[in-house]
């Protein structure tokens, strides 16, 4: 005899779970809910009216705070902060050119805030339809992180603000761009950007108390940008200007084209793949005879003042909301009178108008300066070939494992001859008492 | 429920009654600037100066000097409340090795700042020597002078060597800062800036700090700035020849932690005076 009724209990549950099948899951009322107030005898409370006015209240405090903090961002800041987001637009290319003949981009999603941003494979022109580089080129093969050029052949940029004066017959042509697009094999800086960089990761460690920063480096970066010329009816004297860092400038030439000369003037380190046709170069760092830009100071018109700047357009988004907004406002302020104050020196010194034959976006990849060309002519590659860069104290080529081993190289060398040993020196040990 | 409850005393006590003691404060600053504005109109009207009275205390008070006592007489760890400030001025060729080469005037700021914290904990070993147990290097700024010269300044941390006192002992207790000047005489006539002198100051001022403690409560040397102060050229052309160009300028920040209602600043402003009149 046993006393066990599981079997029959199993029974009974097999029963129950087919039962509650048939019947379906229970389902709860919508009302009946967990909830954590005193008084739960009452149905849900309706706090859609006060949690709106709290809501409300946050947002408009932070749309009045943030309105008050975009007016307070000094107009420099705002317009990087501007530019990166130009960056970070994208969309199709749409050119187009004003009555001045300059070149404009039409405000569509890819205009940059200063004029447009025409990363390859598209092309910079002055001509009514977009372009694109196999309009211009046939076997084009663009540089990249890993293009292995042929050497870098220093020259010495001029230590006056001139250039040569255009010949008779020649003709001047303007490319005139913030920075390229292209990735280059190339670093170029001067032994004072290393040493500035150098003592701002020391005093990191010896005000502020931190770590040694390794990855705080010169960085130096570069761009490159595709120049065509397609203008048979002159020899051509070609002005190459940029605003921030420093470009390499691969100039090509259709058939039929005479390179005369190439002036460059930039704010960085800039250089120039072997040019056809053995043209003369010469190159003007703004660094040179200008100091570094603040707000103001190109305002005036003076002596020396070769900091490229480009005239504003109407088409610039820059220039739409300069009309109600102070800060692209003064932005655009400072952008005429530069120009105006770059004119200046540009026109005394090279006798034409610096807008001639200009074309000038925001950023670009390719830039074709002149006619379409009847058919497409063969690109001429950076691979192996020799480039001409103003001279400065460290210039380097490579892929990027060896340009970062080189610059890793070059940073470690100064540190440890500026410490006079291991980077442990910069936080010595503590000094003890010695107790008996 | 009793969870709610529970979550609802936190925050009550935690941020509502603080919130309360702060705003109270609030009022109470607010009639202190109100007497206080009144009191100046007085002393103006009258040609009589003005009185000072004290501020009110913060009810978060004795959070702040929790943390600062424990920074300030806790002999445990290093920390930026006990600094011994050295301002030195040396030559360029100072900071290299033995016949080592002299960097390019470019790149003498970088050399400067790279060589300072190793330059300047050689005053450790005098701190230590004076009136410590431990001295690091916390801070240093470097300046290359229009001469070639290099301008060093550092923060020396250091954990002192004497008995500092207790705060727990101390009934009602504040802290009291006063300063000491020491060396008031000219340029001219203040020691040479060395080894010897710097090392004299430091004790001078722990001799001081002592003296505090008996008198008020626990005493440390806050900030001792030994500086370089260098002598014109016209005062060296009136002085003997090889006179030392380089005298010492030093100054002691002291804190004391004392019973508020037996202390007062100006107590202490004349025990300090009188113990460095003699120097």
């Amino acid at each position: 005899m046993t006393s066990d009724k599981r079997p029959n209990d199993f029974a009974e549950r097999l029963r129950r779970i087919e039962e509650s099948k048939k019947q379906g899951q229970p389902v709860l009322p919508a009302h009946v809910r967990k909830d954590l107030t005193y008084d739960n005898s009452g149905g849900p409370q309706d706090h859609r009216l006060r949690n709106g006015i709290i809501w409300g209240v946050i947002v408009a405090g932070m749309a009045t705070g943030g309105y008050f903090a975009l007016q307070a961002v000094p107009p420099e800041m705002s317009a990087s902060l501007a530019s990166i987001g130009a960056v970070f637009s994208s969309g199709a290319t749409v050119q187009s050119m004003d009555g001045s003949g300059v070149f404009t981009a039409e405000t569509q999603s890819d205009a940059g805030m200063r004029g447009a941003n025409l990363p390859s494979p598209a092309v910079a022109s002055t001509l009514p339809d977009p372009l694109t580089l196999a309009d211009l080129v046939t076997g084009a093969t663009l540089p990249d992180d890993t293009t292995q050029i042929g050497r870098i052949i220093p020259f010495d940029r001029n230590d006056q603000c001139n250039l040569r004066r255009p010949l008779d017959g020649e003709q001047v042509v303007n490319v005139r761009l913030e920075q390229g697009t292209l990735p280059v094999p190339v670093r170029a800086f001067s032994d004072e950007t290393l040493v500035a960089q150098l003592t701002r990761n020391i005093t990191a460690v010896t005000q502020d108390g931190r770590a040694y920063d390794w990855g705080a480096q010169v960085r130096a970066p570069m761009t490159g940008v595709d120049v065509f010329l397609t203008d048979t009816s002159a020899p051509i004297y070609l002005v190459l200007q940029n605003l921030t860092d420093g470009v390499i400038w691969n100039v090509q030439t259709a058939p039929g084209v005479t390179l005369a000369h190439v002036a460059i003037v930039s704010d960085g380190f800039s250089g120039l793949v072997n040019p056809p046709d053995d043209a003369t170069f010469e190159a003007l760092l703004v660094a040179d005879f200008v100091p570094r830009h603040t707000f103001g100071a190109d305002d005036t018109v003076r002596a020396c003042m070769i900091r490229p700047w480009r005239e504003p357009q109407p088409d610039w988004v820059a220039m739409q909301r300069a009309q109600g907004d102070t800060l692209y406002g003064n932005q655009m302020q400072s952008f005429t009178t530069g120009y105006a104050a770059y004119n200046a020196w540009y026109t005394g010194t090279l006798g034409v108008d610096a807008s001639t034959n200009l074309v000038a976006p925001e950023q670009a990849a390719h830039v074709l300066v002149g006619p379409l060309p009847p058919a497409p002519f063969a690109y001429q590659a950076m691979n192996g070939r020799d480039v001409h860069l103003m001279r400065t104290d460290h210039m380097v080529s490579g892929d990027p494992v060896t340009l970062q081993a080189t610059l890793d190289a070059l940073h470690g060398a100064l540190l440890r001859d500026a410490i006079g040993g291991d980077v442990a020196l910069l936080d010595p040990a503590p000094v003890e008492r010695n107790t008996p | 429920m009793k969870v709610l409850r529970i979550i609802i005393a936190i925050v009550v006590l935690g941020v509502a009654i603080p919130l309360v003691a702060v705003n109270v404060w609030g009022v109470q600053m607010t009639f202190w600037v109100i007497e206080q504005t009144r009191q100046n109109d007085t002393s103006l009207a009258d040609g009589t100066p003005p009185a000072s009275m004290p501020l009110p205390a913060s009810p978060l008070q004795f959070m702040r000097d929790r943390g600062e006592l424990q920074d300030t007489f806790g002999t445990a760890a290093l920390t930026d409340r006990r600094i011994v400030e050295v301002t030195t001025i040396i030559a360029a060729e100072d900071l290299l090795a033995q016949g080592e080469a002299m960097p390019d005037p470019s790149r003498l700021p970088l050399y400067a700042a790279a060589r300072a914290p190793a330059r300047m904990a050689l005053h450790c070993e005098e701190v230590v020597a004076a009136f410590a147990t431990t001295c690091d290097v916390a801070r240093t700024s470097t300046n290359v002078l229009d001469d070639g010269r290099i301008e060093i300044s550092a923060d020396l941390a250091y954990i002192p060597a004497a008995y500092l006192g207790d705060p727990a002992q101390i009934a009602n207790g504040a802290f009291f800062t006063t300063v000491a000047r020491f060396h008031t005489m000219p340029d001219a006539d203040k020691p040479v800036f060395d080894a010897e002198a710097r090392l004299a100051v430091m004790q001078q001022a722990q001799d001081l700090c002592d003296a505090l403690r008996d008198s008020f409560g626990p005493c440390v040397v806050g900030r001792l700035q030994l500086a370089t102060a260098e002598l014109w050229i016209t005062d060296l052309e009136r002085l003997p020849e090889g006179t030392a160009r380089q005298r010492l300028s030093a100054t002691a920040v002291v804190k004391v932690y004392a019973n508020k209602d037996e202390t007062t600043d100006d107590a202490l402003r004349e025990m300090v005076a009188v113990l460095t009149s003699a120097d």
